[in-house]
């Protein structure tokens, strides 16, 4: 059942490797923010948005984030 | 509830419910998972195996694990083990020790985890890789596990293309994408924003599961570990090196818990022909729900809870480039909402987000 060891691979579809410098792929956040761990970073996003601005919103909007 | 995010381990996890865990969600975790029968037989193989043993599980389904498939395992201290284990009965849950699989490509130190399913004679061993290197020169080629030629030796005569780490590829058009869409907008073109999204969050989890593996490979110990500069560009590059553009992650507003990501050279959003067609639907000048729930599925994987990212613009319905929005999967109404009333472009999803009352179940 096995291939001989030296037998000759089949073709295989290797991709182009593709090395984008940072100003390729992000922005917008300090370099220091950027070397923290990815998991840490996006724990701790404010993912609902952000404290809500009783000036700004309608009333039934601030209350309903009360 | 899984946590995909991180390893499972039958510390945390109910041994009791392998066996009910479903091909899909095995396939979601970033650690390998292989059901055996007490001869040895493969009956289940997750994508996490499949990825890091670089076999594809067609082939490994239904042969002997120990003699055919990881014959560095056909030892006393592996084998030997489980048929232990399999002969003592209910009398243990949960066995754990830690081997080393060698592979031709190199080698692999692991943590096992071994249990049997409650009312069946399966076995599953949970193998969390703890690190991987280069081959160790002293292991007979005889006792290293096979190789994916090994278990289909003529399969490129058949029509089977694989890519560089073993996985099978389809040359896949970038028109075969636009006849998706045009079939699914012939039939039930209410559904494609839907369907398209869900499907490239699958996609995403799938893709979080090939990306640990890649870190893992390159010695770190996970995604949510490495750099967020790093995970950025794995994404990108990921993304890039299999043709669907070049993604790009702005955090400038990230402060409202909104994550941008501009995709230039969408092949989704350039495949769709332009101008928009009759507009049938809400979102018919928006290509990219694919790309966007791949997204998705990967952060939220890194993340550890549940985002939705919706296209708010896109080169398809003549924007100068496509945008794509993450936001906690309990505001993903409001970015609905505002996109079915017309909106496009950051700046208007940004205000609509600011107006929006706190989803109830935005927390998960």
């Amino acid at each position: 059942m096995s291939a001989p060891p030296d037998a000759p691979a089949p073709p295989r579809r290797v991709r182009e490797v593709i090395t984008k410098s940072e100003d390729e792929y992000i922005r917008g956040a300090s370099a220091e923010t950027l070397a923290r761990p990815a998991g840490e970073i996006l724990e701790s996003l404010p993912w609902e948005g952000p404290a809500p601005d009783a000036d700004a919103l309608p009333a039934a909007a601030f209350l309903s984030w009360l | 509830m899984l946590d995909l995010a991180r390893p499972l381990t039958l510390s945390t996890f109910d041994p009791h419910r392998v066996d009910d865990l479903s091909d899909a969600e095995l396939d979601a975790l970033s650690s390998g998972v292989i059901c055996l029968d007490e001869e040895g037989t493969v009956l289940r193989y997750n994508l996490y195996e499949s990825r890091l043993a670089r076999l594809d599980r067609n082939q490994v389904i239904g042969r002997n694990f120990f003699t055919e498939v990881a014959r560095c395992t056909h030892t006393g201290d592996f084998e030997g083990r489980i048929r232990a284990f399999a002969a003592r009965g209910d009398a243990v849950e949960v066995e754990r020790f830690d081997f080393v699989f060698d592979f031709r490509f190199g080698a692999q130190n692991v943590k096992v985890e071994l249990t049997r399913a409650a009312d069946a004679p399966r076995f599953y061993l949970f193998v969390n890789r703890t690190s991987a290197g280069g081959p160790r020169p002293a292991i007979p080629v005889a006792q290293l596990a096979a190789q994916q030629r090994d278990l289909a030796p003529d399969e490129a005569r058949r029509g089977v293309i694989r890519d560089e780490l073993e996985r099978r590829v389809v040359d896949a058009p970038a028109p075969l994408f636009a006849a998706l869409r045009a079939t699914c907008d012939r039939l039930a073109p209410e559904t494609w924003q839907l369907f398209a999204t869900e499907w490239g969050v699958q996609w995403g989890r799938r893709t979080a599961v090939d990306l640990e593996a890649s870190v893992l490979e390159s010695g770190g110990r996970s995604l949510r570990e490495v750099p967020m500069s790093e995970v950025a560009r794995l994404v990108s590059s990921y993304l890039s090196e299999r043709g669907w553009g070049s993604p790009f992650f702005d955090f400038a507003h990230t402060t409202e818990g909104l994550l941008v990501v501009e995709l230039e050279r969408s092949a989704l959003a350039e495949a769709t022909p332009r101008p928009p067609r009759l507009n049938r639907t809400p979102d018919d000048d928006l290509a990219c729900h694919i790309v966007a729930g791949c997204l998705a599925g990967i952060l939220s994987s890194v993340a550890g809870r549940r985002l939705a990212a919706r296209e708010v613009s896109c080169v398809a319905g003549g924007a100068p480039r496509c945008a794509i929005v993450l936001v906690a999967h309990g505001r993903r109404a409001a970015v609905d909402a505002a996109l079915g009333e017309g909106s496009r472009g950051i700046e208007p999803i940004r205000a609509a987000l600011r107006r929006a009352p706190r989803a109830v179940d935005s927390v998960g």
